[in-house]
């Protein structure tokens, strides 16, 4: 590993990260006396706002305009490709009959797990109080809507006759006709469009008093007026905060029952279906968990790099990482037990069919893509088993790779394997994918990583106001350790102790 | 246009022909008709390629400014300048015609929109066709708009080939005729008109001399009935009183010229298992390719052809007809022969004397046809089961004798013109010594007439555009040598001649008109009373009782035998067999795109023809479908695909004619208007004459010598892409998983020859998956009106694929070419799966199942529809309304049965003038992005129902006959109301065969099928 | 805008130069840290002081009970919200596919509730969600882009890293020398006065 690290040193190289620079403090050492430090290094308000607006406010350094170029240059592929389909047709690609949905809806699911788990750090964790969130949920939520934009794009283009997309939605129209509301796309239209909107209430709502920082520390005319405009008037009025922050409560507890139904939608498409090897009612919670596995292997990817360019080792601490892979170890397993229940239930049932689909997708003409999933998802993770594993960046970044790939080839088992052979042996055929397909795949990503980069660059990377609060929670708390309880620890309520 | 003006005192046409002449002649029209095929430009986005990818690439950004402009195709329309007295425009006409194969007449009968005919269907009064159809037939109408015909004659000149015109033509056959030394190579023809003037051009131009050639012709059968009666007999087969039918080689329900007649007959005998007394009858092939009458049979022995005349002679030996001693020692008696099938055979024959019949096929020798019919006189068929007919021009020696003839009068000088009719001898003929371009090269002047400027044209003096036959008039002899009558349906397009007006250029030294010629020659047929009787002839399509056929067997003459000896030979090695192929028959449909796309019934290989060989003989090789393969026949070789052929004899390699073809090297000189894509047959397939020597002709198969020549070839099969592959990792899984299901979805009940319904019923409940009952948790929908359905017999069904085309015809199916179809996105609404049963994968049984929207009523597509795209109606079909489809394909995944077809490009972008002129305006044309499927033809029950209304009364079973049922051979397909519960779709769904596919998921098909019956019990006693 | 320091009672005036007859506003009195604005609040509340508020960096736990803020009447807006979403997403429903343009879908009825649950469900949540985003905006008075509290310099430290005590010049014991007293008694490092 170290080794490693000193071969990939260069990408650090301070030129490139603006000379940001942090120690790796290891803060992941459990003792129960003492509550270990969520924010290392002697911050405190000032040092924090600094560093969290230095990002913004800094010129943009050399690594930043490599990263952004790529992704930008690799989003051209969408360009040159979503108008090459929409003017010959879906033919570019590779779907054929019986596989009617190839690449698409595979980008499509896989990008709108990724988006879980913004939300579930944002939401879930803010409910369950989990103070170590604050350092990472803002940058998560972005993930999450840039996901859900990449998603998104897919229902749109994959359809035969792109200019009539919008008839999935129930628009008033001359001839009076409406969508199918049996239909599970239908189900998906209102299910993703609602948590796009949800999560980006939430997002915004989140980043309003950190917009006014950076409203109050603007120096020029044009950031004062955006930030001006985006941070509301924003004063950190207490009367206001208290309002803020029931209202915030309430969208964290109305983002979570909505992101768990969200993908549980996603995969009614395929669960709702007849098609052996897609009905199986295991899938709601199957595809919840995996969406919240291969997200936080996202945010993973993100982090890792990220803290290391904007040297914010110190707020994105080990402890935050390590606790990341405890999940990410947790929904891999829960992943690898989906997949053996699926195998246990085709047998249990006793439908030839189903039992035949599951044998050929472990054994059959895509058994290799069946593998990789299996060694990327399941047997990966394991590794972080070892402390000294899960602790390690180098190791975690790579393994997040693997379950992002894993992630991506379980929805392509799903969608292609079931439908290649499915009941009319007459139909079956094999599904190869064509260069368009290959492309918009990648051009994806290009997107993704562009919409990443922007918000770096413009947006409030931490969400000061609250790793503040965690700063002044942290001091009370050595406070207590002193045995001097202050004024305020009286008032906090209990939950918080 | 001339022939047609000469028309008008015909007032049976004449208002038809007169709005035809006007628009045909207007130069907006001519224009049209020369533009170009727009179908393929899909196709150039399958290649990868880099060219390709820059080329799309740089269309579409060039492009992408006007995507919304462009989603449907523009359809121009060709009005009727003026209304002709006594038509409604939109409303269809059906005329009688013929259409000729093999010098065989089937009468036709042709449905013709606003003067453009649209569909060729079965003429129901005819004694031979029976309302029903071939492939073939349905096709010719795509031909006749084929863009790809030669549109003028043409020339050659120092500088390549130019246009002429016919009456330069017309002169130098005039010229021609007056100074004699006149050659006709001519395609075989029963027409009465043509063999006539054949006796005047013979008798009247001196030094003439008439030669036939078809390179798939009956000519064994011919000289077989000649050695054994005397003359050439035509043997007329009423299948439908022959208990058992024994095939030797034979293919009588596929490629045979009667095979509508045999078909029905057959079929006779098959469904009778629901009669009170159910009798059924018993089929034996013996057979070296699997054929559709293979396929088709209760029990089949896969041999050598070069065995089978030793098979025969020990079958003759076994059922009593006396032989020559020498040839009985020669094979040994059946006792002593390997196979004990034999013997049994010859029981069910010696049991069913008088009900029983045996058939021998063309690549049989003529002495195996002798014993053959001296066979079924021993046994008594002849007169009941088989008439005799007399054959047009019999007296003609065996075709490639004949050219044998032409060749040697071509080197000695005598042929100062050679005049080609509609052969291509260049293409399909066996080389003599020379090879038929050089020697049409040493004629002085040689003249092709044809439908294409193929092969042949391009080595002749002049090529001269044909009429096809929807445009000209004419007469054949049908198998029974009824008279069938051939009137035009449309002006030429092309302002093309037929083959009899040509020849009365020569003969007349003036062409006459078509019309004139057979009136003229037909004449002595008529009643006193002509123009009456000519009116009935055209009303009807044929001349009633003028069948030549007759029940007693002439005598049989002494020494027939004498040939016996010398056609039974053991040949070691492999051996090869040439087929006319079951689409494009022997090329001349090559440029067919609904014919190309048609899988075949045995291989599912569509676009190509391949080198059957059977799955040991491929193990041997060590190759699997598609490696190329090395065939090499008398120095000979070609380089072909495989395709590994269960039940293919293990010695013998099959091989389909009529591919690879070369027509179109027409950008030469100002013709290159014309882009090579109007000859979609160019580079399709291998060109399979090249190894078919005349040695390989006479004798009906050739030794051969196969090798493993590495690399591939995509085959663009529609099913089973890998049957067979032991080879590979858990290959067997799929291949196993395959076998199980098909046992399900193709049920079939073991019986004898006359199946016990309890039984039968038994093992049809039997062969389906175990489920509870089916209860929806819902209240699910009444119908209170019409409840449409379909029953499909798989015991009739012989998987000939006339419904296919069929379907295509009505309802504008797209052709997308072979690239799409090997990706799996070929449109067919109706396909004919096609399944092996039994472990002995050297001789399995075959079941074809015809499947197309079963119309479930509880419909897995509908519900997942986001837009309601696809919904029931109150009939309960299942809609599909095309317009507001946005593609999502989610219907045509959650379709069990695999039936809907998404049109992944503009499959019917820009269509030429011609092809506008060949869709059928009651159907729409599907744009890009949408899905479409099986309608059960719902414009004809529309239509059904409108007429009913008129002449208000309720709609009576039949009413509504898809075009599917409607062209069906064996009547496999029913169709009515179930609400109806008299009527025939009612009856049949309550059959004891009867089951519905996949019924466990709860789907509710309103389409049934029947159990196929196999009558094969024998086997287990013996 | 030009500001002068009182050396009297030490506090700083910073005068709208817009302004034709200047009057005072607002007070602003700044604090270094949290616990030290929690008292002086206990202190400004229990003087009786009305339209007053405090601004912080981030929330500051206690800081509530020490202003005596009421609790919001925010979730019953958002119950509402949820109501009319699951309502109105069944009626649509209903409406839609069994009354206006009934379609007969593979033989099953019009309507029924299992198959019309998700898209409630979603209706419910993206209605509650707004109520919740817009209510916090009205009872907020959000936007507002515009307060007399931007014209200080030290107050542009509430959003990082300071605290304030800020009385509106409204209240009926505004009192410039009073006020600047009780908030320097209370701690407060500087008192500031905006006039407009």
């Amino acid at each position: 590993m170290k080794r490693l690290l000193e071969m990939l040193s260069p990408i650090v190289r301070p030129e490139l990260t603006g000379g940001a620079e942090s120690p790796e403090i290891d803060n992941t050492a459990y003792s129960p006396d003492s509550r270990t430090p969520l924010i290392t290094g002697d911050n405190d308000n000032t040092t924090i706002t600094d560093k969290v607006c230095g990002i913004v406010e800094n010129k943009p350094t050399l690594g930043w305009w490599g990263f952004f170029l790529l992704a930008f240059s690799v989003l051209g592929l969408l360009g040159v490709f979503i108008p090459f389909l929409i003017f010959w047709g879906v033919g570019t690609w590779g779907v054929n009959n019986p596989v009617g949905w190839g690449y698409a809806i595979v980008n499509f699911v896989f990008w709108v797990g990724i988006g879980h788990a913004g939300t579930l750090i944002s939401a879930i964790l803010f409910l369950f109080r989990q103070k170590w969130r604050t350092s990472i949920n803002r940058a998560a939520e972005a993930m999450t809507i840039f996901a859900v934009i990449c998603a998104g794009m897919f229902p749109g283009i994959h359809v035969g006759r792109a200019w009539f997309a919008y008839w999935m939605f129930p628009l008033p129209n001359q001839m009076e006709l409406w969508p199918n509301f049996r239909s599970p796309l239908v189900w998906d239209v209102f299910a993703v469009g609602t948590y796009f909107t949800v999560s980006l209430l939430f997002w915004y709502m989140g980043m309003i008093p950190d917009l006014a920082t950076l409203r109050d520390r603007a120096k020029h005319t044009v950031r004062k007026v955006a930030y001006g405009a985006l941070s509301l008037g924003w004063t950190g009025s207490n009367r206001q905060w208290h309002v803020y922050e029931r209202s915030y409560l309430l969208l964290a507890a109305l983002a979570t029952p909505l992101v768990l139904s969200v993908h549980s939608v996603v995969s009614f498409d395929f669960a709702v279906s007849q098609i052996p090897g897609w009905h199986t009612t295991i899938f709601p919670p199957y595809f919840v968990a995996g969406a919240i596995f291969s997200g936080f292997a996202m945010v993973m990817t993100l982090l890792v790099p990220a803290r290391q360019f904007f040297g914010l080792k110190d707020v994105i601490t080990l402890k935050h990482l390590e606790n990341m892979n405890k999940i990410i170890m947790l929904t891999g397993l829960l992943v690898g037990y989906a997949y053996s229940q699926e195998f246990f239930m085709a047998w249990y049932g006793g439908v030839k069919v189903e039992k035949f689909a599951f044998i050929n997708r472990a054994f059959g003409q895509y058994a290799w893509a069946y593998w990789i999933m299996v060694s990327c998802n399941v047997l990966s993770p394991q590794i972080f088993w070892f402390k000294k594993m899960r602790t390690n960046i180098w190791v975690m970044f790579v393994v997040s790779i693997f379950v992002n790939i894993g992630m991506w080839f379980e929805r392509f088992v799903i969608t292609v394997t079931s439908l290649a052979n499915e009941f009319t042996t007459s139909a079956w055929d094999y599904y190869s994918p064509k260069l368009a397909d290959v492309m918009i795949l990648l051009g994806a990503f290009g997107l993704f990583f562009t919409l990443f980069a922007l918000f770096c660059r413009f947006l409030p990377f931490i969400a000061m106001s609250e790793v503040r609060g965690v700063l002044a929670e942290q001091a009370h708390a050595k406070a207590r350790a002193h045995q001097q309880p202050s004024p305020e620890s009286a008032a906090k309520p209990a939950a918080e102790s | 246009m001339s022939s047609i003006k000469e028309q008008h005192q015909n007032h049976q046409g004449k208002a038809l022909w007169r709005s035809l002449d006007e628009y045909a002649d207007t130069p907006e029209f001519r224009a049209l008709v020369e533009k170009e095929f727009p179908n393929h430009a899909p196709e150039l986005f399958n290649s990868t390629s880099r060219r390709h990818f820059l080329k799309v690439m740089g269309a579409s950004m060039a492009l992408a400014g006007g995507l919304a402009g462009c989603h449907w195709p523009t359809q121009k329309i060709l009005p009727h300048t003026s209304r002709p007295a006594g038509q409604a425009p939109g409303v269809p006409e059906t005329y009688a015609s013929c259409w000729e194969q093999q010098e065989v007449a089937e009468g036709v009968l042709v449905t013709s929109y606003d003067g453009r005919p649209i569909r060729v269907d079965g003429n129901g009064d005819h004694p031979d066709s029976r309302g029903s159809s071939t492939s073939q037939m349905q096709a010719s109408v795509l031909g006749m708009y084929d863009p790809g015909r030669s549109t003028e004659p043409t020339h050659s000149k120092s500088d390549g080939r130019v246009a002429g015109d016919w009456d330069q033509a017309i002169e130098l056959l005039r010229t021609a005729g007056r100074s004699g030394k006149v050659s006709v190579l001519a395609a075989p023809s029963s027409s009465i008109a043509l063999q006539a003037m054949r006796k005047r051009l013979l008798r009247e131009v001196p030094e003439s001399s008439w030669h036939e050639w078809a390179p798939v012709n009956r000519d064994s059968e011919r000289l077989g009935t000649a050695q054994v009666f005397g003359r050439p007999m035509r043997p007329v087969a009423d299948l439908s009183s022959a208990r058992v039918l024994v095939c030797l080689d034979a293919d009588p329900l596929m490629n045979h010229p009667a095979s509508l007649r045999h078909s029905s007959g057959w079929a006779a005998l098959r469904n009778s298992a629901d009669d009170d007394e159910p009798i059924l009858s018993r089929v034996w092939a013996v057979e070296s390719t699997l054929s559709v009458t293979g396929g088709a049979a209760d029990v089949r022995i896969p041999t050598r052809t070069s065995d089978i005349p030793k098979i025969a002679v020990q079958l003759a030996a076994a059922t009593g007809v006396s032989l020559p001693a020498d040839v009985a020692s020669s094979v040994g008696s059946v006792a002593a022969s390997s196979d004990g099938r034999i013997q049994q055979m010859a029981d069910d024959l010696l049991a069913h004397q008088g009900a029983c019949l045996v058939m021998a096929g063309d690549r049989q020798p003529p002495a195996v046809h002798a014993l053959v019919h001296a066979m079924n006189i021993a046994l008594g068929a002849a007169g009941k089961v088989l008439r005799y007919a007399e054959v047009t021009h019999g007296e003609r020696p065996a075709h490639i004798d004949d050219l044998q003839l032409l060749a040697d009068r071509i080197r000695g000088g005598q042929v100062e013109t050679l005049l080609m009719l509609g052969v291509n001898p260049v293409y399909d003929a066996p080389s003599l010594g020379q090879s038929w371009s050089e020697l049409i090269g040493q004629v002085p002047h040689s003249m092709h007439l044809g439908l294409y400027e193929d092969e042949t044209a391009k080595v002749c003096q002049w090529h001269l555009n044909q009429t096809h036959f929807l445009e000209e008039w004419g007469d054949a002899r049908s198998w029974d040598g009824t008279v069938t009558l051939r009137q035009p349906l449309i002006a030429p397009l092309y302002s093309g001649r037929s083959a009899i007006e040509v020849v009365s250029a020569v003969v007349d030294d003036e062409m006459k008109s078509g019309h004139d010629i057979v009136r003229e020659y037909l004449h002595p047929m008529a009643s006193s009373d002509f123009e009456g009787s000519w009116k009935q002839w055209l009303h009807d399509g044929f001349i009633a009782e003028t069948s030549n056929a007759v029940d007693v067997a002439p005598d049989i003459h002494g020494g027939w035998g004498a040939a016996l000896e010398a056609s039974i030979q053991s040949v070691g090695g492999k051996e090869i067999v040439f087929l006319p192929d079951h689409s494009l028959f022997d090329g001349r449909y090559a440029n067919n795109g609904w014919l190309q796309e048609l899988p075949d019934p045995v291989t599912k290989v569509s676009w190509d023809n391949c080198a059957m060989i059977s799955p040991r003989l491929a193990s041997e090789l060590g190759v699997k479908n598609g490696d190329m393969v090395d065939l090499t026949v008398a120095g000979v070789s070609l380089a072909m695909a495989a395709f590994v052929l269960p039940g293919q004899n293990q010695d013998t390699i099959g091989v389909a004619l009529g591919y690879g073809r070369l027509i179109s090297d027409r950008a030469a000189g100002r013709l290159s208007r014309k882009p090579s894509l109007y000859q979609i047959a160019d580079g399709v397939g291998f060109d399979t004459y090249r190894l078919r020597n005349a040695a390989a002709l006479r004798a009906g198969f050739a030794s051969v010598s196969v090798a493993r020549s590495g690399g591939t070839y995509e085959l663009a099969t529609t099913q089973d892409h890998n049957p067979i592959r032991p080879d590979e990792f858990m290959g067997d899984l799929e291949f196993n998983e395959e076998q199980r299901r098909a046992g399900e979805y193709v049920r079939v009940a073991d019986c004898n020859f006359t199946p016990d319904a309890g039984d039968v019923e038994k093992q049809v409940t039997a062969a389906g998956p175990h489920h509870p009952d089916l209860k929806s948790p819902w209240k699910e929908h009444e119908y209170t009106s019409h409840r449409w359905a379909m029953s499909i017999d798989l015991n009739l069904c012989t998987g000939c694929s006339a419904c296919v085309v069929a379907c295509q015809a009505e309802n504008n199916i797209a052709v997308v070419g072979k690239d799409e179809v090997a990706y799996g996105r070929e449109m067919h609404w109706i396909r004919i799966d096609r399944y092996f049963r039994g472990e002995d994968v050297d001789n399995p049984e075959v079941v074809h199942q015809p499947l197309t929207c079963n119309m479930c009523e509880n419909a897995p597509c509908e519900q997942v529809c986001p837009v309601a795209a696809t919904v029931h109606n109150e009939e309960g079909l299942n809609d599909m309304v095309y317009n507001r489809c946005i593609g999502t394909r989610y219907c045509s995944n959650n379709c069990p049965y695999k039936v809907r077809r998404f049109n992944y490009f503009n499959n019917t972008k820009n269509p030429s003038a011609t092809e506008q002129m060949g869709y059928n305006p009651e159907v729409t044309i599907r744009a890009r992005g949408v899905m479409e499927k099986c309608t059960y033809c719902v414009q004809r029950i529309n239509s059904s129902k409108i007429k009913a209304k008129n002449e208000d009364r309720e709609m009576v079973d039949g009413d509504v006959l898809p075009a599917c049922a409607q062209s069906c051979p064996t009547h496999a397909i029913t169709f009515g109301d179930l609400a109806d519960p008299d009527s025939q779709v009612s009856r049949t769904q309550k059959s004891h065969r009867a089951y519905k596919m996949l019924a466990e998921l709860n789907v509710k098909p309103r389409t049934s099928f029947l159990a196929k019956l196999r009558n094969n019990s024998i086997l287990d006693e013996g | 805008m030009e500001s002068q320091m009182n050396s009297s009672n030490g506090v700083e005036t910073i005068t709208a130069e817009t302004a034709i007859d200047p009057k005072p506003v607002l007070m602003l009195a700044e604090f270094a840290t949290a616990d030290g604005l929690m008292e002086a609040a206990a202190g400004v509340r229990d003087k009786g002081f009305k339209l007053w508020d405090c601004h912080t960096p981030y929330p500051v736990h206690g800081l509530d009970a020490a202003m005596g803020v009421k609790p919001t009447l925010l979730p019953w807006i958002v119950l509402c919200g949820g109501f009319i979403g699951f309502s109105g997403g069944l009626l649509m429903q209903g409406w839609m596919n069994a009354i206006d343009y009934p379609f007969l879908i593979s033989g099953k009825p019009f309507f029924s509730i299992p198959a019309s649950i998700p898209v409630a469900f979603e209706m419910t949540i993206l209605f509650s969600a707004f109520a919740s985003f817009g209510g916090m905006l009205l009872l907020n008075g959000l936007p507002r882009l515009y307060r007399p509290h931007f014209r200080s310099d030290r107050f542009r430290r509430a959003t990082a890293d300071r605290f304030f005590i800020s009385i509106d010049g409204r209240d009926r014991q505004f009192d410039i020398d009073s006020n600047s007293r009780l908030l320097q008694e209370l701690g407060a490092s500087a008192v500031e006065v905006i006039e407009e």
